[in-house]
């Protein structure tokens, strides 16, 4: 499979490659023909240089959902004389784009089914899985230490210790008590913030600007601390 | 296989040796076959509180570097039968100590002691990461003031990230708080942390509570280590502690304010005097 997406042979009559083309979808929402041409009508007016020509993928998904019969020749012979270029079906069953007759149009469903193998083959070459950049900590950061959760935020499942540093290019979440040294926003981010229960810390910093001996502890112990910058300056309230 | 304790603080001065020394006696006093070693190097101070200053032919620094065996440096306490002493060296400094050769001689000891208590020296330098590597439970020891107890998180977090256990991923070491040199008054008007504010702040089991006491210097100029002096609030807290290590429920003592009436009556009387 591989070779034959990646064919580099120079007498190749053709060479197959994935690509990434942005494709207009039209949701259909009803499927009175008049009502539809009046709205193409008006739709194609407003950017005729964009969607002359362009490429349009017919979802009916929400007819189905809804029961509503539909003639999907009309519609498609619609949507040409208005100057779309249909190209898919989306929101069909393989039984129903089979009895459908559509065959000018790729089935586009979501629920296509791919043979097993391929499934299990694709999964393991690209897995869909986006990691954040978000460092959790579910031990105490002890006096000495020094945590810094670099482009993303830092989540701390106990307390900050007097003598320990955390930083974050993001914001800070502390589930206990925060102490010692605490900087959000370590590479500039004036929307990073820090989350406490409770803060005793001697110096609290976001993106550069900073609050030494930040003190704030809530009588309430169910309370939330927010400290985030306005005006340039370090505000501490409790939530 | 012999339970290695390791009794560290990071700060000077808090009683780790006091604390080694009666511990060590004390699991003895209950039948037990134990060593405890000094890795202080340079230093030696342990020889001293244990008495036995003047029977130390042989150290630990001999032993790792090949010069005497085990048994030509290990001194038998007098009092205590199953009690032994493993001395440091007063001439050699803390570099000496290497992983390998701690090793050795722990793995030595393990065959022929159930407990190995090795008394860390202050710091968080070699000497004191030497003690602890290989160290299965540890003893905090804190006295009840912030920079003590700062320094005992510092070595907390050490004990979690840089011993054996951490470093091969096995199961972490056991820690125990020991607060020495607690009076109580001094918390109730301030001047001292409070129990609370120190098990909030380093998040381990308490072990128990050593009151301030005379006794501690007496019996370490003396030679003999306080848990001998069972008339002494301290010996009777490192019994205490000795006998919680050993899976006793034994109550707190020593953490409420003295208010017994003839300390009433002594206390109006001296505030009358002033």
């Amino acid at each position: 499979m591989e070779s034959l997406l990646t064919s580099s042979q120079t007498n190749a009559a053709f060479q197959l490659k994935a690509d990434f083309v942005p494709l207009t979808v039209m949701r259909l929402q009803s499927a009175d023909l008049d009502n539809l041409a009046q709205q193409l009508t008006s739709t194609f007016r407003k950017a005729p240089n964009y969607l002359d020509q362009a490429p349009v993928i017919i979802d009916v998904t929400e007819l189905k959902k809804q029961n509503i019969p539909f003639d999907l020749n009309a519609i498609c012979s619609l949507a040409k004389t208005h100057g779309f270029i249909p190209v898919g079906i989306r929101g069909l069953s393989d039984d129903e784009y089979k009895a459908a007759e559509a065959n000018h149009l790729a089935n586009m469903s979501r629920s296509k089914k791919i043979p097993k193998t391929s499934v299990s083959a694709v999964a393991e070459e690209e897995p869909l899985v986006i990691k954040s950049n978000s460092l959790i900590i579910d031990k105490p950061i002890r006096a000495g230490s020094q945590v810094y959760a670099k482009g993303g935020d830092l989540i701390v499942l106990c307390s900050v210790n007097p003598g320990a540093e955390i930083l974050a290019d993001g914001s800070i979440h502390v589930y206990g008590q925060l102490r010692g040294k605490a900087i959000a926003g370590a590479k500039g981010d004036l929307n990073a913030q820090v989350f406490c229960r409770s803060v005793d810390a001697d110096l609290v910093s976001i993106a550069g600007y900073y609050l030494m001996d930040a003190v704030n502890k809530p009588a309430d112990p169910s309370a939330t601390i927010h400290i985030h910058l306005k005006n340039k300056k370090i505000v501490i309230k409790t939530l | 296989m012999a339970k290695i304790i390791v009794v560290t603080s990071g700060k000077g001065g808090v009683g780790k040796t006091t604390t080694s020394a009666s511990f060590a006696t004390g699991l003895a006093m209950r039948g037990h076959r134990t060593v405890v070693i000094d890795f202080d190097v340079g230093l030696r101070n342990l020889d001293l509180v244990m008495g036995c200053e003047r029977r130390v032919v042989y150290d630990l620094v001999n032993v790792i570097q090949n010069e005497a065996n085990l048994q030509q440096a290990l001194i038998k306490d007098k009092t205590v039968p199953k009690l032994y002493v493993l001395a440091a060296s007063q001439t050699r400094d803390k570099e000496v100590l290497t992983q390998e050769g701690v090793k050795k001689i722990l793995d030595e000891l393990s065959k022929e002691f159930k407990y190995i208590v090795c008394d860390s020296p202050a710091g968080i330098e070699k000497g004191a990461h030497m003690a602890m590597y290989y160290a299965d439970e540890a003893l905090v020891v804190t006295n009840p003031e912030v920079s003590s107890v700062r320094d005992s998180d510092r070595i907390l977090g050490m004990l979690s990230s840089k011993t054996g256990r951490a470093v091969e991923g096995q199961e972490p070491i056991k820690e125990h708080l020991i607060i020495t040199r607690y009076n109580s008054n001094r918390v109730d008007s301030g001047e001292m942390l409070s129990i609370e504010d120190i098990k909030e702040l380093l998040g381990i089991e308490l072990m128990g509570v050593v009151p301030e006491s005379e006794a501690v210097l007496d019996a370490s100029n003396k030679g003999q280590p306080v848990i001998h002096n069972l008339s002494s609030s301290a010996g009777q807290a490192y019994t205490d502690i000795v006998a919680r290590f050993l899976g006793e429920d034994v109550p707190m003592r020593f953490i409420e304010k003295e208010k017994g009436f003839f300390k009433r009556l002594f206390r109006s009387h001296k505030e009358v005097a002033v």
